[in-house]
């Protein structure tokens, strides 16, 4: 496998999922990335032997198609998947926010941390690669923007979101989703959709006890959050959300677009002040 | 020492605005006071708040039902959040 040791980026030197100085970053929960095999610097055959997979060396001549068994996935926090195509030459990473979780810190990715989250995926040891060159080469093919909100009640703010929308029936789609509500419109999929949803209620809800230690006393402090998320698995919603013209999506670029992309998503859908505040529309 | 968050949640923020008769400097004053807070702090993310709520209270009830000052408070929240590149 080729070692590309090029320092692109300077290590951060410590995790930071909000905003840095007053500086807006987009922060992330999800982000499925596809990166060249050729910055893989080792793949832990011994994991994979474990899960009955048992000529690896097979598999990488034949060109065939390799997944991380979702068993073994399970035992590391914010990793959703790792899809090694031989043949297109690609590894396919789906990470979460929750790779970055610590005390008091719910876990989110951005371009501050990025460094650090794709540093955490190595630490597995499932798969190791240049970082620096993870960065500069990857492309995106699914995200999750996300923003969390500060609100006396999520569960109050998530009904009155309801109630508004519901009166447009015809304009949005509304689906439950999680502990919480999904838009979006007829004609678009899910693949660009914005869902709010109280982030206390979800981490209780989903009983995933080794991210509730990690957090620790972020658990309570979440309470008050309602987490508002932009779902774009499209290229051309990614691109049109980050004001990218590029054919490729390149991590960086989405990263460290400044583009309001779940502000802009509010206004499509509706969300406007204007429209809430003219009682005609209303 | 409280922090900004706890004394709004303690105090309530409709509550501070009878109290200091919609005077956003006497509010200002209390808040830096109550939090001991440097003079160089940043509240205007605070006061902005403020300011919506001062307008909404202008409107009269029925145009503006509880459930719309939610989702504005949302929309201003994602809007303060995304959109004031400093």
């Amino acid at each position: 496998m080729n070692s590309i040791n090029n320092n692109y980026y300077d290590q951060p030197t410590k995790n930071d999922d909000y905003n840095v100085n007053n500086k807006f970053i987009n922060n992330f929960d999800r982000l499925k990335l596809l990166i060249p095999y050729r910055v893989i610097d080792k793949l832990n055959y011994l994991d994979f032997r474990e899960n009955n997979i048992k000529d690896f060396n097979t598999l990488e001549t034949k060109n065939e198609r390799l997944s991380i068994p979702k068993n073994l996935l399970r035992n590391f926090l914010g990793i959703n998947g790792i899809d090694i195509d031989f043949k297109s030459g690609h590894v396919v990473l789906d990470i979460t926010g929750k790779i970055n979780a610590s005390e008091g810190n719910l876990g989110l990715i951005n371009s501050a941390n990025i460094y650090n989250t794709l540093k955490n995926v190595n630490d597995t040891g499932l798969i190791e690669f240049n970082i620096n060159a993870a960065i500069e080469l990857a492309n995106v093919l699914y995200c999750d923007v996300t923003k969390d909100i500060y609100v006396e009640s999520p569960k109050q703010s998530i009904k009155a979101l309801k109630l508004f929308l519901d009166k447009s029936s015809s304009k949005y789609k509304i689906l439950k989703y999680k502990t919480g509500i999904l838009i979006k419109t007829p004609a678009n999929s899910t693949k660009d959709s914005i869902c709010f949803y109280s982030k206390y209620d979800e981490i209780e809800k989903s009983k995933n006890e080794r991210y509730i230690q990690i957090i620790g006393e972020g658990l309570e402090a979440s309470k008050n959050i309602l987490r508002v998320e932009r779902h774009l698995g499209r290229f051309k919603s990614i691109k049109r959300a980050f004001g990218i013209s590029s054919k490729d999506i390149p991590l960086m670029s989405v990263l460290g677009s400044n583009m309001p992309a779940i502000f802009n998503r509010l206004d499509e859908v509706g969300l406007k002040e204007e429209e809430l505040t003219d009682e005609d529309s209303r | 020492m409280k922090t900004v968050d706890s004394l709004l949640k303690m105090e309530g923020r409709q509550a501070m605005l009878e109290r200091f008769g919609n005077d956003l400097d006497k509010i200002r004053h209390y808040i830096r006071i109550e939090c001991r807070l440097a003079p160089n702090k940043d509240l205007s993310r605070i006061m902005k708040e403020f300011k919506i709520l001062i307008t909404l209270k202008n409107k009269s009830k029925k145009q503006y039902p509880e459930f719309i000052i939610l989702i504005l408070e949302i929309i201003n929240k994602v809007k303060e959040a995304e959109m004031e590149i400093k």
